[in-house]
């Protein structure tokens, strides 16, 4: 059972929980999009609709830097970036996003591959979605994927109301004081649907061919997704030589010399390989791998592709 | 006693040494060139636009042809020759040729060194029309006899491209960074639309602005996008680019396909010959 807040209560109800906290919450500038924001600007925050760039950015930048160079001192030439996190709010993310994080959790959070700076980040956020009903994009998926009550508070709206109900005992102690609500929480209903299967014999399958052939390798779907990970590694010198960073920056398998390997070998060298590979991940190896899939069936890759690419058609046909 | 100035004649040695390697080090600083040929000259500008660390950058090479901004030009023995322009007339290659041969590292400066710029557009047109528009009022001028515009690589090796129109002065710093050290950087080699998300701007292919994102090379921190203009190409087409499909984004958004094809050869006009006739080869097979 849950709790319930009057509308017009709500502000006063996220300037409580984000007292001496930074508030992530989207927005309408241009687009839609997660901002940092001070809660004298509520009204801004824009309810409908989701924005195109997952919450993942909060967690593991687009650009960040991981060591300071100072080649003149031979005994310390380089040093840790530290960093000092102010705890955060997300409020009005979506529950792919946050089941988005739980996959991240399996690489930047596990003993073997951890991120300092996910951690740290992860364990200062504080998780507060709304609901999808209805579904917020004609592309969403999520109800074929499967996923996890993954949030600290999950608000659904009611007209003038939202019901609110606590996924963890630090969003319980949060609520304690509202007036109890009997209610059930509505599941999240999409159009799209994705028929899960293994994959491994379809994939000299000729049904991949035709949107292969669609695809630019633009990677604008592995940086809209809220589960892809990966990134460069890259040293910048300034001009005296001897101070300079280590950083890294997002990349996509999508591009031809993402595999690009010292002595010039490319092992993903044609398209189809490439865009084979981003699909296999998701929904194969990494399976595989964690018992679980990459994908959270946001929809977010379909709906950023300049040629509206659907793997989730390609994956239907195989019966 | 005698041990302490045996010391100090050490140290002094020492220091001695140190100026020696310090003068030696002072004499083998970098020869660097900058030479043009057919271009608007704006890629070397940018080079001296680098205001806030141009000075630095000076003390550490030597600068030894720059002819825009220097009287006295050395005319061979260049460590690093940065080169603008496309190859558009005899002289242009029998310079380009000869620099060649007394360079160690040759840098394609800008899109007309890299892909053939603006000049090369005549790849996709009649060659003597487009001639006669232009000189037939100077017949028997030797110096503006054009030969067919070509980008650095088809007569010379490059060993560095940084292209662009006018190329980033941020790339151009790196460069010489990574020449400085000793290291070899990487050519920019994500689309821009990788840059542009990165940056999370509000897709204008979404707005229906015909943006040539997807099609060509970044490294430019999606300039123009950010700014809401459409990205022209003047990065050159990605290696990889997959032309059709581009042209069927556009043609979607309801754009002419001849527009397309446009703003496609601005600056790629023969990268795009080429590509096209790389389909329609492998169309054959």
């Amino acid at each position: 059972m849950g709790k319930v807040l009057d509308k017009k209560r709500l502000k006063e109800f996220l300037g409580k929980v984000s007292k001496g906290k930074e508030l992530i919450a989207p927005v309408k500038r241009g687009t839609l999009r997660f901002e940092i924001i001070n809660i004298n600007y509520f009204d801004d925050i824009c309810l409908e609709g989701r924005p195109l760039f997952s919450i993942k950015k909060f967690f593991s930048p687009a650009k960040h830097d991981l060591l300071k160079l100072n080649l003149a001192d031979k005994k310390k030439p380089f040093e840790e970036e530290k960093t000092r996190f102010k705890p955060r709010v997300i409020f009005g993310a979506r529950l792919c996003d946050f089941n988005g994080l739980l996959r991240l959790d399996k690489l930047f959070n596990s003993k073997e591959y951890q991120d300092d700076y996910y951690k740290a980040a992860r364990e200062n956020t504080l998780l507060i979605g709304i609901n999808c009903v209805p579904a917020p994009s004609k592309y969403c998926f999520c109800e074929s994927m499967g996923l996890e009550k993954y949030y600290d508070l999950m608000l659904h709206d009611m007209g003038n109301k939202y019901y609110i109900e606590a996924g963890s005992p630090k969003g319980e102690a949060l609520i304690m004081t509202l007036e109890d609500y009997d209610f059930v929480m509505p599941e999240i209903k999409c159009d799209k649907k994705l028929f899960r299967k293994d994959l491994t014999q379809y994939y000299d399958n000729p049904a991949w061919n035709s949107e292969n052939d669609k695809c630019l390798s633009c990677g604008k779907c592995t940086s809209h997704c809220t589960t892809c990970l990966c990134f460069d590694v890259m040293d910048e010198l300034e001009v005296d030589l001897k101070k300079g960073k280590r950083f890294k920056e997002w990349d996509s398998c999508q591009f031809l010399n993402f595999t690009l390997v010292a002595g010039g070998a490319i092992f993903r060298k044609d398209r189809l390989s490439r865009f084979k590979h981003r699909i296999y991940h998701k929904l194969q190896y990494f399976r595989e791998k964690f018992g679980m899939d990459m994908c959270t069936g946001c929809g977010r890759c379909i709906e950023a592709c300049p040629r509206l690419i659907d793997f989730t058609e390609v994956i239907n046909k195989f019966r | 006693m005698s041990k302490m100035t045996k010391k100090k004649v050490h140290v002094r040695k020492g220091k001695k040494i140190k100026k020696i390697i310090n003068q030696k080090k002072a004499v083998s600083k970098p020869r660097i060139g900058i030479h043009s040929i057919t271009g608007c000259a704006g890629c070397q500008l940018s080079i001296y636009f680098i205001e806030d660390v141009l000075l630095d950058l000076l003390d550490k090479i030597n600068l030894v042809a720059a002819p825009m901004i220097k009287e006295q030009n050395e005319e061979e023995g260049y460590d690093v020759l940065f080169v603008e322009g496309s190859v558009s007339s005899q002289e242009d290659l029998d310079n380009l040729l000869k620099w060649r041969e007394k360079t160690k590292a040759l840098v394609a400066l800008g899109a007309c060194a890299c892909h053939g710029g603006m000049q090369s557009m005549k790849h996709l047109m009649n060659e003597k029309e487009v001639e006669s528009a232009a000189y037939a009022k100077f017949p028997s001028d030797p110096r503006v006899k054009p030969i067919t515009s070509v980008p650095l690589h088809k007569y010379v090796k490059v060993d560095f491209y940084i292209p662009g129109c006018p190329p980033d002065k941020q790339e151009i710093i790196q460069v010489l960074k990574h020449f400085l050290q000793g290291r070899r950087l990487r050519v920019y080699d994500k689309a821009v639309c990788h840059e542009c998300s990165l940056k999370e701007n509000y897709c204008l292919l979404d707005q229906g602005i015909e943006c040539l994102g997807p099609l060509i090379n970044g490294g430019c921190r999606a300039l123009c996008p950010s700014f809401n203009h459409p990205c022209t190409g003047c990065r050159g087409l990605l290696d990889d680019a997959n032309l059709e499909s581009g042209k069927q984004v556009l043609k979607d958004k309801g754009f002419d396909v001849d527009l397309i094809i446009k703003r496609m050869t601005k600056y790629n006009s023969l990268q795009f010959k080429e590509f096209e006739e790389k389909t329609n080869i492998n169309n054959k097979k």
